[in-house]
């Protein structure tokens, strides 16, 4: 049911930076709407026996990707409360039958990213990337290295400290309706056993999750971030540099395993149960 | 059409009447709230706002009962204003100022004023049926 709404003088303004630019509307609405107005703005999934259905978030018009990060609402005539609904601290707000709400929509760019191998995701879901700078150190005796200039071998106390780049990079997924809980548990600590994001199959290394939920106050829609924590290693994470090879997989003596487990990532971007 | 004089109009606080008023004012108003939008087709629109009260009492000073005893600056009373023997505003304020008429030596004037109000909260007005 659409809500009625008044788009306030002074609204919308624009602000265009090198690094971000934000958008924003101001709006009157009946006090009694505000949450309902809001809540189609920001979107979101609406539960309803166990399955999911998608609201659709509003964007600003004529910028399709700039969306409502930010929402402010306060009385549009704050000189004029109506109190007979305040019980107590704990119970009752004002309310502003005569002037109504104000709310300021604050929309900023999604930076939506498009990725190569990426996983398929829930329609209404969407994915950002970050890449970050790591390295992985690991030290090798110098018995096992020679001076180029005579070949002589290093002294048997001297050490090499290699440092090995490692490519991190956060994998963002918006708008989910209930994070993949169990599946974070399951593959956390393990490496990827099929391509992930253009990356060879075990070259991936799956670090764990940030989650929080957005916009809590919708107590009818749900809407989380999940923010996956990736390593990537230029060879694979179940090798290691090995004298007079370069890098060779290792197992354990005994039981045969490998230092790491492979799983399928797929499973981190399909909603939880 | 039944128009009254004020002849029998009076003030007073809780059920006593005060002495000595030879004429009250009021002033009953509300604020209102000017805006534009999408909505209000290139014309300013308003919204009403909250409701308040001003008005004053003009007195005679009465040294047996100085009204200035029953009205002090600052305090908090609630003011019935008679238009008539029965009809009344219930009015919740605050004396803003007592302001005394120049005393009159050469013309021996008697000294009076005027008690000056803000509403305090909201009014009960008179039914007229």
């Amino acid at each position: 049911m659409a809500i009625d709404f008044e788009e306030l003088q002074g609204s919308p303004r624009l602000r265009i930076g090198q690094g971000e630019s934000i958008a924003q509307r101001v709006f009157r609405v009946a006090w009694d709407d505000w949450q309902a107005f809001s809540e189609s703005l920001v979107g979101g999934w609406r539960e309803t026996g166990g399955a999911y259905t998608y609201l659709s978030p509003i964007a600003f018009p004529g910028l399709s990707q700039f969306y409502v990060d930010d929402l402010e609402i306060d009385p549009f005539d704050p000189g004029n409360p109506v109190g007979d609904q305040v019980e107590s601290v704990a119970r009752g707000t004002n309310i502003y039958p005569a002037a109504g709400a104000r709310v300021t929509a604050t929309y900023r760019a999604r930076g939506t990213a498009r990725l190569r191998d990426q996983p398929p995701i829930q329609e209404g879901t969407f994915l950002t990337y970050q890449a970050h700078v790591g390295v992985d150190q690991s030290v090798a005796p110098g018995r096992d290295w020679v001076w180029e200039s005579d070949t002589a071998k290093l002294p048997g106390d001297m050490n090499l400290s290699l440092l090995v780049p490692i490519g991190t990079f956060s994998l963002t997924w918006h708008m989910v309706a209930r994070p993949p809980w169990q599946a974070i548990r399951q593959l956390r600590g393990q490496i990827n056993n099929t391509p992930f994001l253009d990356v060879a199959a075990e070259r991936v290394l799956f670090l764990g999750a940030r989650v929080r939920r957005e916009f809590e106050f919708l107590d009818q829609l749900s809407r989380w971030v999940v923010t996956y924590e990736f390593a990537e290693h230029v060879s694979s994470w179940n090798q290691l540099r090995r004298p007079g090879v370069g890098f060779a997989r290792i197992e354990d003596a005994v039981s045969g395993a490998t230092p790491y487990e492979s799983g399928n990532f797929e499973a981190l971007f399909q909603f939880g149960s | 059409m039944a128009t009254k004089s004020g002849k029998d109009g009076r003030v007073e606080i809780g059920p006593t009447a005060v002495a000595s008023i030879t004429a009250w004012q009021l002033t009953i108003q509300a604020s209102s709230l000017a805006y534009t939008s999408s909505a209000t087709g290139g014309a300013v629109a308003r919204l009403p706002g909250a409701k308040d009260a001003r008005g004053s009492i003009v007195f005679q000073l009465d040294f047996t009962s100085p009204i200035t005893e029953s009205l002090e600056e600052g305090t908090l009373v609630t003011l019935k204003l008679y238009l008539d023997r029965t009809r009344f505003y219930t009015v919740p304020a605050v004396i803003d100022a007592i302001e005394f008429e120049p005393i009159d030596v050469v013309m021996g004037d008697p000294i009076g004023g005027k008690i000056i109000f803000s509403g305090a909260g909201p009014i009960t007005s008179p039914v007229f049926a």
